[in-house]
């Protein structure tokens, strides 16, 4: 007897079965590889983002007080936290950075310099003098950042900040600012 | 649809059709198509943020160092005599100035009252047109000064470079200098890079050669223009505009960013 009845085979049925799942495993990789990248991106960005304003909230700071205020660094040095004070000795500002695991933040500290002795050096007497006191002011002046980061302050010629951060893939992030204290 | 011949036993027998045959060639090329068309059009929407990023960062910071240096030290080409007898030197040694150079003031020792008076010397200078050549005050208050474009083809590496640190920062891991210095640089991504300026002289260096977010891998054609107004609010106080344009092109691809930024000066 003829079979005049028309249908597909097993065979036909599995290979196309296994086309179809190329296609959709090609664009399943394509579209995780995709959402991968981007979440990394905008982690960067997002750190990024987080740098640039803290640096910019520094740099504000600074432009508003004189040379002859810096504290640290001083002339031709660098250092990791900034400290200066704003009113000709009566206080102290730091800007320095705390980190727990991966995770960072920046804060400004201010300090009541009264009995400070500034003809004394600040590098070998007035600094731990300082940071001996507690601050009267402690207030973030950035997000929790998700990277082990850390500021750098140069000052020659102008100041330069720098800050940079290693994210949980070992990608570094980085942001850098110039303020030029002068009123 | 199949038009091939079965056995009773489901054996094929026969082929495909030409018509079925061009059917699934034009299907899969589709898709083909369609995947390539994403993936192409992605890397670009991709390299071309990372570069409209990154001229926006460059002209964000030459507007920092255009108003932090104050509009005062970008009125001088380099190697112009200042009203105090030294000579002018750029900062930023392969950053060509858009219209004459600038100065960052030397503060060694300086008073607070010396740097304010040779603030106002250089302030006057650059009003007084019979200073220059060509008879034209570099910097008048009031006036709108725009600088000729500043063409620059290959503006990475080396962008930016500060010399004379006479130590490394306190608190660095190491036994000696060299790890010290090798410590330093291994915080940094490798486009900031900390080095000795010689063997042996104790004075360090910082070079950043590129700009945050992205590191660019093409030499951008990168040209950028500055404006300068200046406005006096009171008898003392002196309010500075500041407008950086930069045009970048690189590829075919070409982005504008014009930012501006406000300073105030008190003589």
């Amino acid at each position: 007897m003829k079979n005049t009845s028309k249908g597909f085979t097993l065979l036909e049925v599995i290979i196309s079965l296994g086309l179809i799942l190329l296609v959709v495993l090609a664009v399943a990789t394509l579209a995780i590889n995709f959402t991968k990248y981007q979440a990394k991106r905008l982690e960067k960005v997002q750190v990024q983002e987080n740098f640039r304003n803290t640096i910019q909230i520094i740099t504000n700071e600074l432009n508003g007080i004189r040379f002859t205020n810096l504290l640290e660094p001083s002339v031709d040095k660098m250092s990791f936290e900034l400290f200066f004070t704003p009113d000709n000795g009566t206080t102290v500002v730091r800007y320095h950075i705390v980190s727990t695991g991966r995770e960072s933040q920046v804060f400004r500290k201010v300090y009541s310099a009264a009995g400070i002795n500034w003809l004394n050096s600040w590098q070998d007497t007035n600094r731990a003098e300082i940071l001996g006191r507690t601050p009267t002011d402690n207030e973030p002046v950035s997000d929790r950042i998700k990277a082990l980061s850390y500021l750098l302050f140069t000052y020659r010629e102008g100041m330069t900040i720098f800050m940079v951060g290693e994210l949980v893939s070992k990608a570094k992030v980085s942001y850098v600012s110039l303020a030029y204290p002068r009123n | 649809m199949f038009k091939a011949n079965r056995t009773s036993r489901g054996k094929i027998t026969g082929g495909f059709t030409l018509v079925e045959i061009i059917v699934s060639v034009t299907i899969f090329f589709v898709i083909f198509t369609g995947i390539a068309s994403i993936y192409t059009v992605g890397i670009a929407l991709e390299t071309r943020t990372e570069l409209g990023t990154s001229a926006e960062y460059i002209a964000q910071f030459l507007l920092e160092y255009f108003m932090a240096a104050g509009p005062h030290n970008i009125l001088y080409k380099p190697g112009t005599p200042d009203p105090q007898g030294g000579i002018y030197k750029p900062m930023v040694p392969n950053l060509p100035p858009p219209e004459g150079g600038y100065k960052v003031l030397e503060l060694n020792g300086a008073t607070y009252e010396e740097i304010q008076d040779h603030i106002d010397e250089i302030y006057d200078y650059a009003a007084n047109a019979s200073n220059f050549p060509d008879n034209q005050p570099r910097f008048k208050m009031g006036e709108l000064f725009i600088s000729e474009v500043a063409p620059y083809g290959a503006l990475f590496p080396n962008i930016f470079t500060i010399e004379g640190f006479d130590s490394l920062p306190a608190g660095l891991a190491g036994e000696n200098a060299d790890e010290k210095l090798l410590n330093l640089n291994n915080l940094f991504p490798a486009t900031i890079n900390f080095s000795e300026t010689s063997d042996g002289s104790g004075i360090y260096r910082v070079i950043i050669n590129s700009f945050p977010p992205f590191r660019i891998m093409e030499s951008p054609d990168l040209n950028y223009q500055l404006v300068v107004t200046g406005t006096q609010l009171s008898v003392n106080i002196y309010e500075y505009n500041v407008t950086i344009i930069v045009n970048w092109r690189i590829k075919g691809n070409q982005q504008t960013y014009e930012v501006k930024g406000t300073t105030t000066y008190r003589r």
